[in-house]
């Protein structure tokens, strides 16, 4: 064995060590559990080698705790040696010879193309069985240690190599991260909380574009969107290095895609995805965490490469008339480098990124529509009916700087910034309540932190940041108002909605300390203070949100369009709170933790002002709510080794924690204060694209107002399972999660009529006087309100609950050639919260059905996605080192959806045409819908029940084939190809409208008005995917070098 | 959704409640959950008040000699919806109050059954802004219906209504308190007028009376007499042939103030009972007959072969025995009726 290059203090131990040695890298992010690791010794480094005999490592084997590696080494392979492969094992140590459980120690082929990570047990040792031969970097990343970086080590056939690593330095952080092990992912489920992916799983396997998302997903049990669980994405927050960066939120979008991961994937070394609160430190997401680390360990200084790019997508969808798009030009280019200041003690590391993706959409307008519009401006028409191409721009930065100012203590700073946007040539993209719009973003954190061992075994941790987000949303189109027709179902123009600017900017402070007590177990206790500052501006419809029931009523200027002036906030939270959390091994292979959390959120108590004239309607003031929220919350954890031989654990955890209140929801009740007008009109004199409504419609003033007893949303939690290795290298995992959440915010208008005036057909209270124009049919202009010189009145109250569970079995097979992932996660969310992925105030109001129907709103969650499955492979060529095939794909069940009328439609006549459930006809008057869907037959004849129907089911396969090409420049070079999204799946725009108005048909009344008959027809295309949103297949080639 | 079901009854919001408390009962507030959240709720209210009247005198105002509306139902209705109703009973003295009204938007009308089929909502129901903490006031009326002469003529017997026009005659021209009046385009009988105040000719006239059939026409009898303008205007008669006089014009001119000239007398006779002397006037078109009532004190009596040189009276039908209506002229006044020398 070799080990050459590296600095630092080197022990030769062995004939075959020519040099030797490991170099003190810059910092680490992760931070060391709060288990009942080995108290920290300062430790002078470092590697050591030796060949090592079959028998003594056979010896060292039974000794490992962790699962999957430990493994590997204590059986089969190790017990023949082997003349083709090399094993590499090794014991961590502190300078005072006490084992450091927790290190990860990554064995990284120089050649590129193989990286092994494993992690240390309880007793210290590491071992990569059957590495090929080759020349190889060791490093090891103690969480609490600085990290060791070993240059080069080349490995023979036959070579049983044992390097007994040293970690140096032995101030640990306080904080600790659930997370015990990287790079294996069934490692990682030794302790209960989430899954870890490693930088070896974040360089390997494709992505597309949304590098977090995209590796979150990898998860089974987070969407792409950091969505888990069943709660929207919003819900998630992003821990990036140890403290939470934040994203100013859209302000009325709750679940949009989260695309960017803010970071150059190349500073990227570990992903992890929580549902259960791993720390007491954390909060304020009520849903999961995700949390990544930027990387330590680099191969000392020097530079990384790496470009990639592609034209067109291969082939698409058949709606997608290819040959009419225009050229397109997607790219990724990253590097990073690396800067030794001062020698093993203090470095600093930047990275940068840029990445362009460029994917074509269907046109909005078909050749058949197109000649219905004949009379529009000639331009606008052109531009609706041309294919438009989204481009998705990204440039991110980051530096890192890591010191050792002594043994005792370190300081961290990193910095990132990214600038991003989406913007469309052509009309832009096609409205869907999670439909992308235009957007530019820019997004900056800074993270500190200090860290000191005042007396042996206290260490004190002082770590602070500032985070900002600013993003602006802007319609696709600019000059064309939201126009929908209501006959073809399709929308001209932009998306109602989403006009916006918002913005936040996060500050957070947090001293803390810890105390190792030996034998006795470990206690941390700390303070965190935090503030953020909001500023959000929206105009809900901008120019005018308008329906009209076909082209030739648009030229005509009938329909029904609405308006509303912008509403802005600005507003600044805080929140301060304290921690403790204990935790103790009572006897070995048994580990317990409990912490507890108090904390004090405080709003503004002066946020809206007081809507005089509303009070005296009504009674109600609306500067009156509750502004300062005391909780406690608390985790316990418990994982168990029954036979302490790191082959089975079991483990259970349960957890109450809080989220933050919905700035959204704030944004609303300050910005809604009676000076924000909305006016509607229903009949002629509208025009389009102008945006003009007739100046007869009242501009009437909305209001918001949270009920008295609002408060943060809360998620109780539970869960357990267990893990056991199976074979060498095999490993099984079963978990069963549970998670109900209770407080999230719900909407009720409190303008609604007291009471109905007529009834439709089906028996439904109708509360308004209902007109038709053609296919709508909407309440008139100025009626179903209670007190008609007002709007909107929204009621916020926290009554909203959502209940998730679900159950996740994967299997992991680790070896030298191959790696197999595979997880499957079976679940079933239910709740109350309506319209919580649609997007639209309207749509989150009660349907007022009958009374016999019962609570309509207690169903199937809009974010219930029973089946998640993910699976990956890379096999590694060892006749061709550097090359890989690595392949992950990805099948989750279609979104629910509640069957609707067609848009335009206010059947109970509340003057909102987006809360409106039809009744299912009949089954022998369902046609052959009856026939195809399922949903449908076991509903007839009742009202549609919510999320009842299921769009269909999504499959993602991408592929990285990634060729070694030796040296090009000194630096090793790679090729690779990726296909991405291999698998057409049928994604798209689904006709929700199970009935629609029959345009020619006219509304009847009865019984002195007290029965009104909408004449109504059911819609053939029910459940159709009537837009492809799929960008198509692509292929990407790129150039790698270094790294 | 049978899955669906069974998980909700086994770890539904009972068992989430549960779970909650079991597992961290330390927790503030751990116990509740969003099924006990207190929402937002308007409570505020206000109070309407008011009296109910029925307009006697028709001028849509509760004065003179309308009637309170006692013991009828008043019914509270949600302005913006309409059937939501709260209903409560009026005194003695028409008062009514709700108390305890949710702010919002409301009409206050009279129950369909305290209207009934006569009777008409003074003023179409406003609606009306119910505030937190004040009192609305409402006046309630319920009148009849208002018809001009001609519906009232088309109108089936024993309707309540009223209906203007011009008197023809005062009351104490007919012995059985009759009126005629002129409408626009018609004329109508009005019997059993009541004696105050006391109706004079060409006096506007309001009557609120019961629609009836008298001798085969139409008639209002019953009547309570309003008197809009006295002396309003001198009702012209119309020129008339004694043929057409007969007919009422073919039916159009019932109860109408006429005049015939230069018709041939004969047939003339006195009615025992009454002394009133009826004959017969023929210029020529047809025979009319003319009845000079006794208590008029006709100054003159013709006799055959005279020549009435005019006449000016009421076109008053009679059923001439044979099943068939025929109209007498009433010679309204002594000074109205004049012999050719």
């Amino acid at each position: 064995m070799v080990v050459r290059g590296a600095r630092g203090i080197i022990v030769d131990a062995g004939a075959r060590v020519k040099h030797g040695g490991m170099a003190l890298a810059p910092p680490y992010v992760s931070y060391p559990p709060l288990g009942p690791t080995t108290p920290p010794r300062a430790i002078r480094a470092i590697a050591l080698q030796s060949r090592i005999r079959p028998a003594l490592a056979s010896r060292i084997a039974p000794a490992c705790a962790v699962v999957v590696l430990c493994g590997a080494l204590g059986s089969a392979p190790l017990a023949g040696q082997s003349v083709i492969s090399a094993s590499v094992s090794g014991v961590v140590t502190d300078g005072s010879g006490q084992p450091v459980p927790r290190t990860v120690v990554t064995l990284e082929a120089v050649a590129g193309g193989t990286t092994r990570e494993a992690v240390t047990g309880n007793d210290g040792t590491y071992a990569f069985p059957l590495a090929a031969p080759g020349t190889y970097e060791i490093r090891a990343e103690a969480i609490g240690y600085a990290p060791l970086v070993a240059r080069t080590l080349e490995l023979a056939g036959g070579d049983v190599v044992r390097i007994p690593l040293t970690v140096q330095m032995a101030t640990p952080p306080v904080t600790a991260i659930d997370t015990v092990a990287i790079g294996s992912t069934t490692a990682n489920r030794t302790r209960p909380g989430g899954l870890r992916l490693a930088g070896a799983d974040v360089d390997l396997l494709p992505y597309r574009f949304e590098d977090l998302g995209g590796i979150v997903a990898r998860s089974s049990t987070f969407d792409d969107a950091l969505g888990s669980q069943g709660l929207p994405s919003s819900m998630t927050v992003l821990v990036a290095d140890g403290l939470p960066v934040y994203r100013a939120e859209h302000p009325t979008r709750r679940s949009e895609h989260l695309a960017d991961a803010f970071f150059p994937r190349t500073l990227i070394s570990s992903v992890t995805a929580f549902h259960n609160a791993s720390d007491v430190e954390w909060t304020g997401a009520a849903g999961g965490y995700a949390t990544l680390s930027t990387r330590s360990g680099v191969a000392g200084p020097g530079a990384e490469m790496e470009g990639s790019w592609s034209g067109r997508p291969l082939w698409s969808s058949d709606e997608l008339d290819l040959d009419a798009t225009p050229d397109l030009l997607s790219y990724q280019a990253g590097g990073r480098a690396a800067f030794d200041i001062k020698q093993d003690t203090t470095q600093l590391l930047i990275a940068s990124e840029a990445i362009q993706h460029e994917s074509p959409l269907a046109p909005r307008v078909g050749p058949e529509l197109q000649d219905e519009l004949d009379g529009l401006d000639p331009e606008t028409l052109i531009s609706l009916a041309a294919p438009s191409v989204e481009r998705i721009s990204r440039f991110s930065g980051l530096g890192r700087f890591y010191t050792q100012p002594s043994d005792e203590s370190r300081v961290f700073f990193r910095g990132a910034l990214t600038y991003s946007e989406r913007t469309f040539d052509g009309a832009g993209p096609l409205p869907a309540p999670a439909a992308g719009v235009d957007e530019t973003s820019t997004e900056f954190s800074l993270v500190s932190s200090f860290l000191s061992r005042i007396r042996p075994g206290l260490t004190l941790e002082l770590r602070g940041g500032v985070s900002g987000s600013d993003r602006t949303f802007t319609s696709a189109v600019p000059d064309l108002p939201s126009a929908y027709l209501a006959e073809p179902g399709i929308t001209l123009g932009a998306i109602p909605g989403v006009p916006a600017e918002t913005s936040r900017t996060d500050a957070i402070f947090i001293p803390m300390a810890r105390l190792d007590l030996g034998a006795s177990g470990a206690v941390k206790g700390g303070l965190s203070a935090r503030a953020a500052r909001h500023d959000m501006r929206t105009t809900t419809w901008g120019a005018g949100d308008f329906l009209f029931s076909d082209a030739a009523a648009l030229l005509d200027g009938r329909g029904f369009a609405r308006s509303a002036d912008a509403a802005e906030a600005s507003f600044t939270t805080r929140e301060f709170g304290a921690f403790a959390q204990y935790d103790v091994t009572p006897s070995p292979g048994l580990e317990l933790s409990v912490g507890a959390r108090g904390e004090y959120e405080r709003i503004p108590a002066d946020g809206p002002a007081l809507a005089e004239a509303w009070l005296e309607t009504s009674g109600l003031a609306n500067d009156q709510y509750p502004s300062s929220f005391p909780r406690i919350g608390g985790r316990g954890s418990i994982s168990w080794d029954p036979a302490a031989d790191g082959r089975t654990r079991l483990f259970g955890v349960g957890s109450l924690h809080f989220g933050d209140i919905d700035p959204r929801n704030l944004f609303e009740a300050f910005a809604l204060d009676g000076g924000v007008e909305t006016a509607r009109h229903m009949g002629s004199g509208l025009a389009w694209p102008e945006g003009t409504i007739p100046g007869t419609a009242s501009e009437l003033p909305t209001l918001a107002l949270l009920g008295p007893d609002a408060r943060p949303p809360r998620s109780l939690r539970a869960s357990a399972g267990v893990v056991r290795e199976i074979a060498g290298g095999l490993s099984v995992h079963v978990e069963g999660n549970f998670r109900r959440t209770d407080f999230l915010m719900r909407r009720r208008d409190l303008n609604l009529p007291t009471a109905p005036t007529a009834r439709n057909q089906a028996a439904q209270d109708v509360y308004g006087t209902l007109a038709k124009n053609g296919a709508l049919v909407t309440a008139t202009g100025d009626d179903a309100r209670r007190f008609p010189e007002f709007g909107s009145v929204w009621a916020l109250d926290p009554d909203g609950w959502s209940e998730h569970r679900a159950v996740t079995a994967g299997l992991e097979y680790r070896s030298d050639r191959l790696d197999l992932y595979g997880a499957f996660t079976r679940s079933e969310t239910i709740d109350n919260w309506i319209g919580a992925a649609r997007a639209s105030a309207d749509a989150e109001l009660d349907p007022l059905l009958p009374d016999h129907v019962g609570d309509w709103a207690e169903a199937r969650s809009d974010y219930d996605v029973p089946d998640r499955v993910t699976a990956s492979a890379v096999l590694r060529v060892p006749s061709w080192p550097g090359t890989t095939v690595a392949a992950t794909y990805r099948y989750a069940s279609g979104r629910p959806f509640t069957p609707r009328y067609r848009r335009g439609t206010d059947a109970n006549g509340d003057g909102s045409f987006e809360n409106d459930v039809p009744f299912v006809p009949q089954p022998d008057e369902l046609g052959t819908l009856h026939a195809d869907w399922k949903c449908l037959r076991n509903q007839s004849g009742g009202f549609a029940v919510r999320n009842s129907c299921r769009g269909p089911a999504s499959h993602d396969l991408s592929v990285r084939i990634r060729l070694g090409l030796g040296s090009l420049g000194g630096q090793n070079a790679g090729l690779f190809v990726e296909g991405l999204n291999l698998i057409e799946s049928e994604q798209g725009i689904i006709d929700e409208a199970l009935l629609r108005v029959d345009p020619d048909a006219d509304l009847t009344v009865s019984g002195g008005g007290e029965r009104v008959t909408i004449p109504l027809e059911l819609n053939p295309d029910f459940g159709r995917v009537v837009v492809p949103t799929s960008r198509g297949r692509m292929l990407r080639v790129g150039l790698r070098i270094g790294g | 959704m049978d899955a669906m079901e069974r998980w909700r009854s086994a770890l539904g919001r009972a068992g989430g409640g549960f779970w909650t408390c079991a597992i961290l009962a330390v927790a503030l507030g751990a116990c509740t959950d969003a099924t006990d959240v207190e929402r937002l709720e308007i409570s505020a209210s206000g109070a309407v008040a008011g009296q109910a009247y029925l307009d006697l005198n028709g001028n849509e105002t509760a004065d003179g000699p309308d009637d309170p509306v006692a013991d009828a139902s008043v019914v509270l209705t949600a302005a913006a919806g309409g059937t939501s109703v709260i209903e409560t009973e009026t005194d003695a003295e028409g008062l009514f109050v709700f108390e305890e009204v949710p702010v919002g938007t409301y009409t206050v009308t009279l129950a369909e059954d305290v209207l009934g089929d006569s009777l008409l909502a003074v003023d179409e129901a406003e609606p009306f802004q119910v505030t937190m903490d004040t009192a609305n006031e409402v006046v309630l009326g319920a009148t009849y219906p208002e018809l001009p002469i001609e519906e009232v003529r088309e109108a089936e017997p024993g309707r309540r209504v009223f209906t203007s026009g011009i008197a023809l005659n005062p009351r104490q021209s007919f012995s059985d308190g009759r009126v005629f009046l002129e409408g626009e385009e018609a004329y109508l009988q009005a019997t059993d007028v009541g004696r105050t105040p006391a109706v004079a000719v060409g006096d506007s006239v309001r009557f609120l009376g019961r629609t009836a059939r008298r001798d085969g026409r139409p008639a209002l009898d019953d009547v309570t007499p309003i008197i809009l303008i006295p002396q309003a205007r001198v009702p012209v008669p119309r020129e008339i042939s004694t043929g057409d006089a007969a007919t009422a014009g073919g039916g159009p001119l019932d109860a109408a103030l006429v005049r015939i000239r230069s018709a041939e007398v004969s047939d003339t006779m006195t009615v025992e009972a009454t002394g009133d002397f009826h004959f017969t006037a023929d210029d020529g078109s047809g025979p009319v007959e003319v009845v000079l009532r006794a208590f008029l004190g006709f100054p003159v009596q013709p006799d055959e072969e005279d020549v009435v040189s005019q006449a000016v009276g009421l076109l008053a039908p009679y059923d001439d025995g044979s099943g068939n209506v025929r109209w007498r002229l009433l010679v309204r006044s002594a000074s109205e009726f004049g012999l050719e020398p």
